[in-house]
């Protein structure tokens, strides 16, 4: 396909979507973008104002039990030419063919097999979650013995045009690949446990390969502990080391303790000059809690210290120190159907050489009226840097949306609204989006339960 | 105007006609969203409906299978002849209330009982079930609630518990994604799930899927080809996640230093060159960016040997923070004045035993920057 034509052909794709809405067991929505917001730029500051549209697509028992689509695509253009550019871009997130064996019927004795083939993302075993355009087989016994095999290119090039071209954006497909398999063990919901490894090439030279040892155990309900390990065969040392226990010594009370050694291979080609120097490792002890204070309140704490252990090669005196996160959670479920929220949250996060500590107020307060349920949305982040950017510490910006059911049914919803404030990259950051959500749906099976609620008169 | 635009893998230049096109593709873009708000409005009337109707009452006058005839044989939950409870049912006995008194039955909106959107993705056979009597899974009296079988219903020892207690929920459902459910034990959303769901997510990738699809999935992990943050496209999930709230721009560079392999597991190196180049704030390539005037964000000192700025001791302390727009190749990393005979020394480190290397040397295309063909291996 000619790239050109590629951005047009992406939109008719969309503009096709309401047909295909009309069959049988398909549903999505298809989301209209309108955004304007401002980032700095060597110049001051740069607007921006795309216009996109946003379709997702699903489909089921096409014509075959056990068979489904799922799709999610986009397609942009900037409506300011900003540095006199062409500025259109489109895409597939998401477009995937999965075939499950259904549990009964002629196809039975393949039940637990799932086989996926598109653009996906594979996620088997702690060693990756890679978005690719390849495909998956996963086999699961009924004993609980698992097989899964995956491989293809690695995601990297939009169909249409760039909104940020570089050099690196090209990504070669013909070198560029990837494979891997995992063989596990999964007792629902209870114990899970494997060993998985990946090769990847980057242009043809080998970027990963990776073996993944995984243990996850749930000896009581109150209890599980899981433990992960990623080890570089190529390079003969761990690549990133987990562990944590789960514990919730009471029902509204429930904890997280946390290991976690990492040390990345800079996520860069290894063909790099800087393989040669150096590795960013560092460990982590950290804690949860949550405390369900009641059905609707519920209060999080997260603290974690890093101990940076080396940089460079060589461990410096203000790195080897560590730095902390914290963060300090309250969040409230109110409303009808508890689709109220409000949220406040204060956090710090510290790095070698800055931190910041940020406070976030936010409230999502639906309301009823005539006969349709509307939303008011407050957002208010705010945080102060240890160390200023252009002499400025301080970042503060408030946002404020309505939603708005167009017809009672809530199919088709518009959301309008905007934010601005302060920030140590502009002096005033301000942006805007109205965006118009249609809900889709094919027409009623005739296999389906109906849900009830509201009261008798 | 040299323009950059990509295909699949290839380079090209823009046709001059290009430029062109962005109406059209506005307009298109108008059009699909037309289309789906005309769809919208001349299509078919809401089923949420609302009606005055007591099954218990009904219930002590009449049999379940004189308005829901055939359901002894229906495959599935609400299939065949299972809804027969038209106006056709009614007239048996409300002739007149059927021609002329609407409003006996059909109420205000806010007033009757609404049928939601029936769920498709159940699995619920009658024919199987038609030994039991109606009233055991559909008591009457405890309408509206109570008449729609839930979990309880299902779940005794002598049917579906043991199903149940194993998780085997594809039993009776095709999918759980229209659910609030809460998992248990090793997949429950407890305090840092979002931080640590990817060891659960990997794990277990079929147990994520009873809820959510990929779809949800790219929400937040298909940096590479979403078309904005999450945060930006879903405002009204205040209480997400998601990383890039806010001001996220002025504190990407404190989160991305306390733990740099996090952000590059997305958008890798790529992304922070592309959007510092953008703004000025590294060196772009020319045919990208032409006659853009950059501005560097190196310190004072930062050629000077011992300065507490000098660019070798702040390699050394965070290579990953140079490496977010120095690994362009051989031409923009530290090859071009770190090698033997230039200005800035061997690049090899200390206790570097370059004699062991010889298949690295050969094969590596770092090495290779100085050592061509294998020049100076052994």
């Amino acid at each position: 396909m000619r790239p050109a034509i590629a951005p047009l052909a992406l939109l008719l794709a969309l503009g096709s979507t309401p047909a295909l809405a009309q069959s049988a067991s398909v549903w999505g929505s298809s989301s209209t973008f309108l955004r304007g917001f401002v980032r700095p730029a060597d110049s001051g500051v740069a607007t921006y104002l795309p216009f996109f549209e946003q379709v997702e697509l699903h489909g089921r028992r096409l014509g075959f039990e056990g068979l489904s689509v799922h799709a999610g695509l986009w397609g942009m253009v900037d409506l300011v030419d900003l540095q006199d550019r062409y500025r259109a871009s489109g895409d597939v997130s998401t477009l995937y063919l999965e075939y499950r064996a259904p549990t009964e019927g002629r196809w039975r004795a393949l039940r637990g097999l799932e086989i996926a083939g598109g653009r996906q993302f594979v996620a088997l075993g702690p060693t990756i979650l890679e978005q690719v355009d390849g495909g998956k087989l996963h086999y699961v016994h009924p004993s609980g013995l698992e097989l899964g095999i995956f491989g293809g290119a690695p995601t990297g090039t939009r169909v249409a045009y760039q909104l940020w071209p570089t050099d690196e954006d090209r990504y070669n497909y013909g070198y560029s690949w990837l494979i891997g398999g995992r063989l596990g063990f999964i007792n629902f919901g209870h114990m899970a446990a494997g060993i998985t490894v990946v090769h990847r090439r980057y242009r043809g030279r080998v970027a990963d390969n990776d073996l993944g040892l995984d243990l996850s155990y749930a000896p009581l309900s109150w209890l599980d502990v899981s433990a992960s390990a990623v080890l570089s065969v190529e390079a003969m040392r761990a690549k990133e080391v987990k562990g944590g226990v789960s514990l919730q010594p009471l029902r509204a009370l429930s904890f997280h303790l946390g290991y976690r050694y990492t040390s990345p291979d800079l996520y860069i080609p290894r063909t790099s000059i800087f393989a040669v120097f150096a590795d960013s490792s560092f460990q982590e002890a950290s804690i949860d809690a949550r405390w369900q204070v009641t059905r609707a309140l519920s209060l999080d704490a997260d603290y974690g210290r890093r101990f940076y252990l080396a940089r460079g090669g060589e461990s410096t005196p203000d790195q080897s120190d560590g730095a902390n996160r914290a963060t300090l959670r309250a969040t409230l479920r109110f409303g009808q159907s508890r689709d109220g929220r409000a949220l406040a949250e204060v956090e710090r996060v510290e790095s070698p050489d800055n931190a910041a500590n940020r406070v976030r107020l936010a409230t999502s307060v639906p309301f009823w009226l005539l006969s349709r349920q509307f939303a008011v949305i407050a957002d208010l982040d705010f945080f102060v840097l240890d160390e200023p950017i252009r002499e400025t510490r301080t970042s503060f910006i408030a946002s404020g949306y309505l939603a708005v059911p167009l017809v009672s049914s809530s199919k088709l919803r518009l959301l309008a609204g905007g934010s601005g404030g302060v920030t140590p990259l502009l002096d005033s950051a301000g942006s805007f989006l109205v965006r118009l959500v249609w809900d889709f749906e094919a027409p009623v099976a005739d296999d389906g339960v109906q849900v009830q609620r509201g009261r008798l008169p | 105007m040299t323009r950059h635009l990509v295909g699949w893998s290839r380079p090209l230049r823009a046709h001059p006609r290009a430029r062109g096109a962005a109406p059209i593709v506005i307009v298109v873009l108008c059009g699909v969203g037309s289309l789906a708000a005309c769809s919208v409005f001349r299509g078919e009337p809401s089923r949420k409906g609302s009606l005055s109707f007591s099954h218990a009452k009904h219930a002590k006058e009449a049999d379940c299978s004189d308005c829901h005839a055939g359901v002894e044989k229906s495959k599935g939950a609400t299939r065949g002849v299972f809804i027969a409870a038209k106006h056709a049912a009614c007239d048996k006995c409300h002739e007149q209330e059927v021609k002329d008194a609407c409003e006996k039955c059909h109420r205000g909106i806010r007033a009757g009982v609404h049928f939601a959107r029936p769920d498709r993705a159940l699995r619920f056979p009658h024919d199987k079930h038609a030994k039991a009597k109606c009233a055991a899974c559909h008591p009457a009296d405890k309408e509206p609630g109570g008449l729609v079988p839930g979990h309880a219903t299902c779940n005794t020892e002598a049917c579906h518990r043991a199903a149940y207690k194993a998780a085997r929920c594809e039993q009776c459902h095709r999918d759980l994604q229209r659910y609030r459910l809460k998992p248990v034990t090793l997949l429950a959303h407890g305090p840092g799930f979002a931080r640590g769901h990817g060891t659960s997510a990997r794990q277990n990738v079929r147990a994520c899927a009873q809820c959510h699809d990929q779809t949800y999935c790219a929400d937040c992990h298909a940096a590479r080809t979403a078309a904005a943050p999450a945060a930006v496209l879903f405002p009204e999930r205040v209480d997400r996640a998601f990383i890039h709230r806010g001001d996220y721009v002025s504190r990407h560079q404190v989160e991305a230093r306390a733990d740099s392999g996090t952000c590059y597991k997305c958008h890798g190196q790529r992304g922070c060159r592309a959007c510092h180049a953008l703004n000025g704030l590294a060196t772009a390539p020319d045919r990208d960016l032409p006659g853009k005037v950059t501005r560097s964000t190196h310190p004072a000192g930062w050629m000077t040997g011992g300065s507490s700025d000098h660019h070798g001791r702040k390699a050394r302390q965070d290579i990953a923070r140079c490496a977010s727009c120095h690994d362009q190749g051989a031409r923009s990393n530290c090859v071009g004045c770190h090698r033997v005979g230039g200005m800035g020394g061997k690049p090899h480190p200390r206790g570097w035993d370059w004699r062991s290397k010889s298949s690295a040397c050969l094969s590596q295309a770092a090495c290779a920057t100085c050592h061509v063909n294998g020049r100076g291996c052994k």
